[in-house]
């Protein structure tokens, strides 16, 4: 890890951490004496989780035939692992809600991102993978490291952004150029601050280059692919001006084919608005 | 065979090939002639589309070749500048930034009417 980006996230003591209810949430799910119920008791004790959680049983992301009126019918629908993965994308989303919206519009860029997840998701699903639910929370915080570099370093991102344009490259280049690292790279190094799985931790500081990933490289490459997508049909605002690069190998790694494509772009397209609605609609 | 959404199915229809869910699991046979229920599980599996036996398109849907060509040309320019960085000549770049130009097109051609 660069030294500048270890000093900025492991020792300083201004970066956020993940709300009270995510942790009550982690510990709940991971102990396996604790049943639905108690799950179900710290959720009702939130307000808006818990109409989060019912907006996204009921969305088309899980396509469910009948109404989910309980939290606990909810939980079931959902499942345990993906509720706790749920709750970390809004927790995510909770803890960035107050940045002054001065580099990018914060809806499209949560917008771009569900897009992401989604997309990520979709073309696991293509692929028969299961659990793919870790796809969209990877998508979904692919470029959370953005936030915390508007967060802790306001001036440099105004010159990120400068750059970035007057030398028409990808802000990332940019980012490298000035800090020495990247906001991919500053998202795992987040996602490690806040004790999260290493394997979520690959899939968002590799995704710009997915072959370079210690391991989960398939996993790594479908965000990537789900980035290029997203930033090439232009689904929510990231701030960046230019599609991302196109890593071909990555790409004949995964096993997608070119026909594949049309359908999980309109199976997207489909579920988008929807989910966006769960997560950024008013409670 | 049409390929038709499920909101666009009426009962009666007969489905040309079997339809199966995300996970792959089969919901209805080839040959299956719907009826009202039907039709409301495959709404509700959040299905895109299913073939449909026969041979003409009963509902047309918003086609690329409906556009008028200034807006595909501007379509095109405003794509082709997103993709100015891309240096792969992989298919798959291609298909993201036809299908990119194509809903741009549409896009712009929707404004250009209202």
């Amino acid at each position: 890890m660069h030294p500048d980006l270890e000093k900025l996230v492991f020792k300083s003591n201004t970066i956020p951490s993940l709300p009270a209810v995510y942790k009550k949430i982690r510990e709940a799910v991971e102990d396996p004496d604790s049943t639905i119920e108690d799950i179900a008791r710290i959720v009702c004790n939130d307000q808006a989780l818990s109409a989060r959680l019912l907006r996204l049983a009921n969305s088309a992301f899980y396509g469910y035939p009948s109404e989910v009126c309980s939290i606990t019918d909810a939980l079931t629908v959902i499942g345990l692992q993906q509720f706790k993965n749920m709750a970390l994308c809004t927790a995510a989303m909770d803890v960035f809600k107050n940045i002054p919206s001065t580099f990018f519009n914060m809806e499209e860029f949560w917008r771009k991102s569900i897009a992401c997840g989604l997309c990520a998701r979709i073309l696991a699903l293509q692929l028969r993978d299961a659990n793919s639910e870790r796809f969209f929370l990877g998508g979904l915080l692919h470029r959370v490291g953005k936030l915390i570099l508007c967060k802790e370093l306001p001036q440099e991102c105004i010159q990120i952004i400068k750059t970035a344009r007057k030398e028409e490259t990808h802000t990332h280049s940019a980012e490298s150029e000035l800090l020495g690292f990247n906001h991919a790279e500053m998202g795992a190094a987040l996602l490690a601050h806040w004790n999260l799985p290493s394997t979520l931790g690959e899939l968002v500081g590799n995704y710009l280059d997915p072959m370079k990933a210690k391991s989960s490289i398939s996993d790594v490459t479908l965000i990537h692919i789900a980035d290029f997508i997203t930033e090439g049909l232009e689904i929510g605002q990231a701030g960046e001006q230019f599609v991302p690069k196109f890593s071909g190998t990555a790409w004949d790694h995964c096993g997608l084919k070119v026909s594949d494509l049309p359908a999980a772009i309109e199976e997207l397209q489909r579920q988008y608005e929807d989910v966006c609605q769960v997560f950024l609609g008013h409670d | 065979m049409p390929l038709l959404r499920p909101q666009d199915l009426e009962t009666g229809m007969v489905l040309a090939a079997d339809v199966s869910n995300l996970d792959g699991q089969i919901l209805f046979k080839k040959g299956v002639e719907l009826k009202e229920r039907q039709i409301e599980i495959l709404q509700m599996w959040g299905i895109s589309e299913v073939e449909i036996a026969g041979d003409e398109t009963p509902v047309q849907e918003v086609s690329i070749k409906d556009i008028a060509p200034r807006f595909i040309e501007r379509a095109r320019e405003i794509v082709s500048s997103r993709f100015k960085l891309i240096e792969s000549t992989h298919p798959a770049t291609a298909a993201v930034k036809e299908i990119s130009i194509q809903r741009t097109a549409i896009t712009l051609s929707k404004e250009g009417e209202a």
